[in-house]
């Protein structure tokens, strides 16, 4: 056994780092990229560029529109349309069963104008459920944000000298300039990553620890989420169809009590049955807590049911650490500050991995399999995230299952990827990916185009300067201790 | 890797979690607020224990150390669980 303490705590860290490096890589990128979840969507639908909404007017479109031609579906569950998106997001259930997700145009309330895309919501699904089959992929991640909380404290304390390092960096030195940017990079946003990475794993808490769950409610485990939120549960089906009431006064008499927080969802329960149940959850216009405030109404009559304030002290602190993770509290520029960190963490995983295989060929050890997939993961990640943006623009919107082949281009581009950097050696390879990357992001650029909206401009602005950083990457010569052995 | 540090690794990481299923169980019994509180802060003190435990795995200086310390805190959280009226 290793014989301090610091040494232990090293090794920790390093193996944390290596098993879990690359999957902490997608999950970081596509995280950060859903701080932008309905921007990314609304980039997506270009045919809804400069369009504006009205939240209650395009949810009485969108349920109106839902009423006509899925009235058999279980559930409506209806994101509202916002300042940051010029759509509803849907989901409800079709005849057979299967699951629709869609954009709803919002003032007609249909999805038959606008083109059929995930958006934004495949980068918010794979960040927690890694497109690994249900239920496996969630609980994945869940232990993936421990094992960086992990890998995050262990870091601390094998990190020698914290503050004197922080002012270190010995640039074009090989590992050492990897170390010191590893460093460097970690420290500087070490709060945030903390943060973000134990808030990460409250958002899935109950998926990894169930036992107390199970334990206080011995037989009855759903009691536990009405516990937890009281007014989100739905009644029980009568089994006799029912009407739904007129839906805009709920949604005004809604909103009215949500005030300046404003309605973030919309639950439409049973909406052919007599017992229909109407759900509105409070968005997080004054507060960093998530789902803080729910009503719901009865769907037949428009009565309120229950107003329910989250006001228990432990249930306020998880929600507001569930807030944080999720960020919808947070203005234009605190958004901006949680996607620069984010890039930052992919970058501290990015140097970590790379210093590793460095050391060990420093040591005489070949690496040369591991660095080739280092290449494909953490360029091939990024060249696989601006290929469905690409798709998005190059695939016709007539296709059928459009949506579902914008995702299938990800992990296509992804495996190709992964393919061409097991297949050059890994000198070659970092440099061709990183051409590929510059040229995959300075096409998300172009496809940007007419760069009106401040969506358009933003995206254009990140893919340019993630392709110039690519493109230095590749047109840098490499340092000697760089060079294989 | 030699056979001692798969082994620590096993018992860290196992244990670690038992320890934390075993937080949950007896922060949710035994905390004196309703039960969806209790239950929420067991959790939270479950996902905090995991990682400190399995450092704890590591910290240590042999496995022995280490069993003895996982096995002596799970003890310990099951004897408070069965106090608080928790029955398996």
């Amino acid at each position: 056994m290793k014989p301090t303490f610091r040494a232990a705590m090293t090794w920790l860290h390093d193996w944390t780092g290596i098993l879990t490096g690359w999957v902490l890589l997608a999950i970081v990128l596509s995280g950060t990229l859903s701080v932008f979840r309905p921007e990314i969507t609304a980039w997506m639908h270009p045919e809804l560029a400069g369009r504006t909404a009205d939240p209650v007017q395009a949810s009485v479109a969108a349920i109106d529109w839902l009423h006509t031609h899925a009235p058999q579906s279980p559930a409506w569950y209806l994101t509202a349309a916002g300042p940051r998106a010029p759509f509803t997001w849907a989901v409800w259930q079709q005849q057979d069963g299967q699951f629709v997700q869609r954009a709803l145009d919002p003032s007609s309330g249909a999805p038959d104008t606008i083109r059929d895309t995930l958006g934004g919501e495949f980068f918010y699904r794979f960040h927690f459920e890694l497109q690994i089959p249900y239920p496996f992929g969630r609980p994945l991640a869940a232990i993936a944000a421990l094992a960086l909380v992990l890998a995050l404290v262990t870091g601390i304390v094998a990190h020698r000298r914290f503050f004197t390092d922080f002012f270190t960096f010995r640039p074009r030195k090989g590992q050492r300039s990897w170390l010191d940017a590893h460093n460097l990079l970690g420290v500087t946003v070490l709060p945030f990553h903390l943060i973000i990475a134990f808030s990460g794993a409250v958002t899935l808490a109950t998926l990894l620890l169930p036992w107390g769950i199970i334990a206080a409610y011995p037989g009855a485990p759903a009691q536990f989420e009405d516990d937890l939120s009281p007014a989100m549960s739905a009644r029980p089906a009568a089994g006799t169809p029912g009407t739904l009431a007129p839906i805009e006064p709920i949604l005004r008499d809604a909103a009215r009590h949500f005030g300046a927080d404003g309605i973030a969802q919309i639950y439409v329960y049973n909406p052919a049955d007599a017992a229909a149940t109407i759900i509105a959850i409070g968005g997080n216009g004054t507060h960093v807590g998530f789902n803080t405030h729910v009503l719901r109404f009865d769907g037949t009559t428009g009565r309120l049911l229950a107003d329910y304030r989250e006001h228990r002290p432990l249930i306020s602190a998880s929600a507001a650490l569930y807030g944080l993770h999720v960020a919808r509290f947070a203005p234009l520029p605190t958004r901006w500050l949680y996607f620069i960190c984010g890039l930052l963490l992919a970058a501290v995983i990015a140097s970590g991995l790379r210093l590793r295989t460095l050391r060990r060929r420093r040591q005489g050890k070949s690496t040369e399999v591991v660095e080739r997939l280092n290449a494909g993961m953490i360029a091939g990640t990024p060249i696989a995230f601006a290929g469905y943006f690409l798709a998005n623009r190059l695939l016709p919107t007539t296709l059928p299952d459009r949506a579902g082949h914008e995702v299938q281009a990800v992990f296509i581009v992804w495996g190709l990827m992964l393919l061409l950097a097991i297949a050059l050696p890994s000198a070659r390879s970092w440099r061709v990916l990183s051409c590929m990357a510059t040229l995959a992001l300075a096409s998300v650029a172009a496809f940007s185009a007419p760069w009106l909206t401040g969506v358009a401009q933003g995206t254009a602005a990140v893919a340019i300067l993630l392709a110039a950083g690519f493109a230095y990457a590749a047109s840098r010569r490499q340092a000697p201790a760089n060079r294989a052995p | 890797m030699r056979m001692s540090m798969i082994l620590r690794v096993a018992v860290a990481i196992v244990g670690g979690y038992a320890v934390a299923a075993l937080a949950g169980i007896t922060l949710s019994w035994c905390l004196p607020w309703s039960r969806a509180e209790n239950v929420t802060a067991g959790m939270l003190a479950g996902l905090l224990l995991w990682p400190a435990m399995v450092m704890m795995g590591f910290a240590l200086r042999t496995l022995l150390h280490v069993c003895a310390a996982i096995t002596g805190i799970a003890a310990l959280l099951a004897a408070l669980a069965l106090l608080g009226g928790w029955r398996p």
